[in-house]
């Protein structure tokens, strides 16, 4: 009986045991997995920029897997001081499989504050290059290609990521848009998922050697807020403007077919809310001749502004009698003419302003005193040509007149 | 007697522990996909809904292979599910993108169809812990969604049926 009682106990026990031991590994068990999905949300966050949603999940690792490298540092911000404090106190504790990851975090956290780079483990050669770079590009000094990372092994997907921004960064602040072309080609590739990567795609083609329009036009903003897209599209425009035209029907999402005019009132919709600036929509209206769609967005600008805008399209407009009146406000807008020079029975001029303005109305020529028919006087751009026929040798009084205001008098000799 | 009976109630309860992790084994060693997935064609196969896998650390797989992988949920919420992919390149190997064709250490990829409207990208190499996927659909594969982390990959297809 006693036999029994004490195999019965040691049963017991041994089941007892094995119950605490089941609890304890389905506890670790639960907290690793809880961990590790915890940690798969701080990436996919991260992935697609949203910093408080990386935060949060990160945090949540933290806690289920205090002693995890890699669950402690998605938490981390390695562009504050603390960030890196943390960092050493981490790497005084983790299990030694992971001193390297830390040591890395650390150097590339001082690099990313303007520090030079710390030491970087033995074993990641392309890590450390990257660095190197990193440092440079953040130091106002150029890039140098990523081919010189071959044969050097595979860096981090987070080194990686953080010196194609700065490449980008550097090329787009030194105006070297083939070389930003190539970098915003590879951030659009690294982080797909981030907001920015449709702008970094249409950076991407709008600033390649070669425009390829339908590459542009197949959605590579499609979905994408406006109000983020239409200023960025803008800084492009303003730096290709040959290419305006298929930059903003690709963000505006209008038809390959669409016309210049109807570009355009898309274009002046946009203003505003949506984020293209009135100015420069303006700019482009009048580039392409549509002076009454330019004038409506004078309403729409900042006062400051106004005056400016107002005397563009008045030299745009090229009415001769308005500019004369207007360059008593503006005397740039005065309208002028070059010393007249006579060729035979004709006499030549230049007529414009500080502006470049094209006389395109109110022009009144006389030659003593009687007005010169239209079909006598020649127009090319700014180059006036009056056919003096009927006129005999001798000094003659010449006149220009913006309607009835004078812009030239004097006497040519024929 | 007694101990005889123990001995064999120990000997079903281990044959019952080791079916049931034979059993939970089996079934993670396959991944289902749903069955309008179309992100990778294979040809003359038929369609079957559930593929064997052989979980295997990175270091093993080799180019060319073909993965599953659970498809991370992007920014707008989209990609819950699993999928497959090819794998187009390793951590190291370098990826560039040149006129819509995808190049790997410069030689054009086999498995990836061309990309007409997509954006030059210079030569990089694969990340760390990261594989670059292709799909025929691009929907869900690194084109799409970046370099694929090493935790989302749930193994090699062995076969497809």
């Amino acid at each position: 009986m006693s036999r029994m009682i004490v195999l019965g106990v040691v049963q017991f026990a041994i089941a007892a045991a094995l119950v605490a031991l089941s609890a304890w590994l389905i506890h670790g068990t639960w907290t690793h997995w809880s961990g590790g999905w915890h940690l798969q949300a701080a990436a996919t966050a991260a992935r697609a920029g949203n910093r408080t949603a990386q935060t949060r999940e990160a945090r949540a690792a933290t806690q289920l897997l205090p002693d995890e490298a890699v669950a402690i540092m998605p938490e981390i911000d390695l562009m504050a001081p603390e960030g890196r404090e943390r960092l050493v106190a981490l790497q005084a504790r983790c299990p030694s499989a992971q001193q390297g990851l830390v040591e890395l975090a650390i150097a590339l956290s001082d690099t990313l504050r303007g520090q030079p780079p710390g030491a970087v483990p033995a074993d990641d050669a392309a890590d450390a290059t990257l660095l190197t770079e990193l440092a440079r590009l953040r130091s106002g000094a150029p890039g140098t290609p990523l081919s010189s990372l071959h044969d050097l092994g595979a860096p981090h997907q987070s080194v990686l990521a953080a010196w194609a921004v700065a490449e980008w960064r550097s090329a787009f602040a030194a105006q070297d848009w083939p070389r930003a072309s190539r970098a915003a080609g590879l951030v659009a590739t690294l982080l797909p998922d981030h907001p920015d990567a449709p702008l970094m795609r249409l950076a991407a083609l709008v600033l390649a050697a070669d425009l390829d329009a339908d590459r542009l036009i197949h959605g590579v903003v499609a979905g994408v807020d406006r109000t983020r897209v239409l200023p960025f599209a803008e800084q492009l425009a303003r730096i290709e403007p040959a290419r305006t035209r298929a930059i903003m029907t690709t963000v505006l999402g209008l038809a390959a077919t669409t016309t210049t005019a109807q570009r355009l009132t898309a274009e002046v919709a946009a203003v505003g809310d949506q984020g293209l600036s009135a100015a420069w929509v303006q700019q482009d209206c009048l580039a392409n001749g549509q002076v009454d769609l330019a004038r409506s967005l004078i309403e729409r600008m900042p006062e400051a502004d106004r005056g400016l805008v107002q005397t563009a399209l008045r030299n745009r407009v090229g009415d001769l009698a308005e500019l004369c009146v207007y360059a008593a406000a503006e005397p740039a807008c005065r309208p002028r003419i070059s010393v007249p020079v006579v060729d035979g029975a004709l006499i030549s001029f230049q007529l414009s302003n500080d502006y470049g303005m094209l006389p395109q109305s109110n022009l009144v020529i006389t030659l003593d005193g009687a007005a010169v028919a239209p079909a006598a006087i020649l127009r090319l751009g700014p180059v006036i040509g009056v056919r003096t026929t009927g006129h005999g040798p001798g000094l003659h009084a010449l006149g220009v007149l913006g309607g009835e205001h004078p812009i030239y008098a004097g006497n040519v000799g024929l | 007697m007694i101990l005889i009976k123990q001995i064999l109630s120990y000997l079903i309860l281990l044959g019952l522990v080791l079916g049931v992790v034979y059993g939970v084994r089996h079934l993670l060693s396959r991944v289902t996909v749903s069955s309008d997935y179309t992100e990778i064609e294979v040809p003359d196969v038929d369609r079957s809904p559930s593929y064997a896998l052989k979980v295997e650390p990175l270091s093993a797989m080799e180019g060319g292979e073909a993965v599953a992988y659970s498809i991370p949920q992007d920014r707008t919420g989209q990609g819950n599910g699993n999928g497959f992919a090819w794998i187009a390149g390793m951590p190291g190997d370098m990826v560039a993108i040149t006129k819509g064709v995808l190049l790997v250490n410069n030689v054009p990829e086999g498995h990836c169809p061309a990309m007409p409207t997509q954006a030059d990208c210079p030569p990089f190499p694969v990340p760390l812990g990261h594989l670059f996927v292709v799909t025929t659909g691009h929907a869900t594969d690194s084109i799409a969604r970046g370099p694929l982390p090493q935790p989302l990959i749930l193994g090699v297809v062995e076969s497809f049926p």
